[in-house]
């Protein structure tokens, strides 16, 4: 149903007077209204029926959903709740069309979760003719699934050229964990691909040599370590004389933690200053904090100096080889 | 409507037939030329001849010759080489206004096909679209507000009229916005109360506003009338026919009173 068009380029009419014209009887539905307050020659039920001013806006669309992080595609990936007003805010950014009518509401209409779809009701309003139209009509998106780029990034195997392993030889993960909250705090985990747990340790992968170098000056920073470093040629062009190579370091921190026991020989006992031969260590940060509990003595050890006393010392952890007592009674001793 | 309407229903067989058809069944007939519903464009009715336009095909033509021939003359011309006839006349029962483009041998053939009592006039007016300029009836018509002195006392003399110059909602083309019969007259739809007024005060007969061919405002281009008879375009709703019947009192065999159907009675028992 279209309205005659030709009453656009009209003559101006009853422009002159501000008086009300006679009710006619409109020509589609036959009720008797005045035509001058509709600016039309039609009714308002029919004018609204008979104009569609959704013309021009997108109908439908197509939102782009990561189902590896559950996170949607507005140009940065973003997690949206479902019916949530992100999501909303989201669907309206990608309808065309939307400038030439006033949004009046929007709502949500339920959608099978998975039927994939998301459809919102938009209420628009225009004014034709000095009448206000107001029109409703459902937008339909279709839910894409496609890999973000950082997912992306960590499903291609052969993407990372440096991996460095830190390992630590004990049987608990208090350190790891320790770790973990350490690279969060210091956001050293930017430019690290792919993240993979091992026996003893875990691997960090890395597209650039120099980010991983960065990532051990981080945990050297942190713990006293031993840093290996191997390469392997992967392919070589030799008329540019280039190398495609693969960079593995091996970071290992030391057994040692906090509230451990370790016995030390009489022969290192007199090299680390003539201390008892049962320390307790206290502290493990940048350099190894022991406290011998006789003398009360602070011992202090640094990276090189614990790597190189590492097997002849033997460390007791505290966890299962430790029973609680309950001080009753302190006295003094002469 | 007179009640010699029945008593010549009654007489059919043995009268001939009367040469005004007041027992005309009638109801609005929609038709296009050449696919146009603007009909009022193509053709010029009134009661004691119609003039229809020259067409690529009859159909046209041959829509008015079968509602009308027995009855009426129906002319085939042309006005100036073209085929706006109806915008260019104007005119009624007693006389036929052309415009001053005519070739002679047109105006020849309309004088020779017209019946005789019905003048016809070459108007040397600048506003040539007479069919838009002029809206009349047999007894009354409403001019352009820019006619010339001299083409109102012709129009008047001519056609046997009172001429007045108004406009119909606030636009000063009344014969495109107006159309009317002796029996009423419709008119374009944001006309204002008032104006209503004043124009049913000055022709005498009830008026109403309405529109054609499915909200059309253009009155004149989509009705044909006279006072027996309609048509109109094909986009035509069946409410707007309505409202064409009611005002235009073409349906007045149909509306049965109590004293026509007491007449009606009475002519059984002559019979």
């Amino acid at each position: 149903m279209e309205l005659i068009e030709n009453s656009f380029d009209r003559p101006s009419f009853g422009q002159n007077t501000t008086a009300q014209s006679v009710t006619i009887l409109c020509p589609l539905c036959g009720t008797s209204f005045i035509p001058s307050l509709s600016g039309t020659q039609y009714c308002l039920k029919c004018l609204n029926a008979s104009t569609d001013i959704t013309q021009g806006i997108t109908k439908q669309g197509i939102l782009n959903f990561c189902r590896f992080c559950n996170r949607y595609l507005r140009p940065p990936w973003v997690h949206c709740d479902p019916e949530s007003k992100q999501l909303m805010s989201l669907c309206l950014r990608k309808i065309r069309g939307l400038q030439k009518v006033k949004l009046v509401d929007v709502n949500f209409i339920w959608t099978e979760p998975h039927s994939r779809r998301i459809k919102l009701r938009i209420k628009c309003q225009k004014e034709i003719n000095q009448t206000l139209v107001e029109q409703s009509f459902p937008v339909e998106f279709v839910v894409h699934y496609q890999q973000c780029e950082d997912c992306k990034k960590e499903f291609t195997p052969h993407t990372w050229t440096a991996l460095v392993q830190v390992r630590q030889k004990v049987t608990h993960k208090k350190t790891f964990f320790y770790l973990e909250q350490l690279i969060m705090k210091h956001n050293a985990h930017e430019k690290c691909i792919k993240v993979k747990e091992q026996h003893e340790g875990i691997d960090f992968f890395y597209k650039d040599k120099t980010h991983a170098l960065r990532f051990i000056d981080f945990l050297e920073s942190m713990f006293p370590t031993k840093t290996k470093s191997s390469k392997q040629i992967i392919s070589e062009d030799l008329n540019n004389n280039t190398f495609n190579t693969k960079y593995t370091y091996s970071v290992e921190i030391p057994k040692i933690c906090k509230d451990d026991l370790v016995i030390v020989p009489k022969k290192i006992a007199t090299q680390l200053g003539g201390c008892s031969q049962l320390l307790l260590c206290q502290k493990v940060a940048n350099m190894i904090h022991l406290i011998d509990p006789v003398q009360m003595k602070i011992i202090q050890m640094d990276g090189t100096k614990y790597f190189a006393l590492e097997d002849k010392l033997t460390f007791i952890p505290a966890k299962g080889n430790t029973t609680e007592f309950l001080v009753y009674d302190a006295e003094w001793a002469d | 409507t007179p009640p010699a309407n029945y008593f010549i229903q009654a007489f059919h067989l043995t009268n001939p037939p009367p040469k005004v058809p007041h027992f005309f069944l009638t109801m609005a007939t929609r038709c296009q030329f050449e696919n146009s519903n603007d009909i009022g464009v193509f053709a010029k009715l009134t009661s004691n001849y119609c003039l229809v336009s020259i067409g690529a095909s009859e159909n046209f033509y041959s829509v008015f010759e079968a509602d009308l021939a027995p009855y009426i003359q129906v002319i085939h011309t042309s006005i100036a080489g073209t085929r706006i006839i109806g915008r260019v006349t104007a005119g009624n029962k007693n006389g036929l206004l052309v415009p001053n483009n005519i070739t002679d041998s047109e105006l020849k053939q309309i004088r020779n096909s017209l019946p005789d009592g019905v003048k016809v006039k070459v108007m040397e007016e600048k506003l040539s679209a007479l069919g838009n300029c002029i809206a009349c009836n047999d007894y009354v018509a409403l001019i352009h507000s820019d006619l010339d002195k001299d083409s109102e006392e012709i129009i008047s003399d001519t056609l046997g009229v009172e001429c007045f110059r108004t406009t119909i909602a606030s636009n000063a083309l009344v014969g495109t916005y107006m159309v009317m019969n002796n029996q009423g007259g419709l008119v374009h739809p944001l006309t204002s109360v008032e104006e209503l007024d004043e124009l049913a005060s000055l022709v005498e007969i009830p008026l109403c506003a309405g529109t054609v061919n499915r909200g059309s405002d253009v009155i004149a281009a989509g009705l044909l009338v006279n006072d027996y008879s309609a048509f109109c375009g094909l986009d035509t709703t069946s409410t707007e026919i309505s409202v064409i019947e009611s005002i235009f009192k073409l349906n007045e065999v149909k509306t049965e009173s109590k004293d026509n159907e007491m007449r009606m009675d009475m002519i059984k028992d002559l019979k």
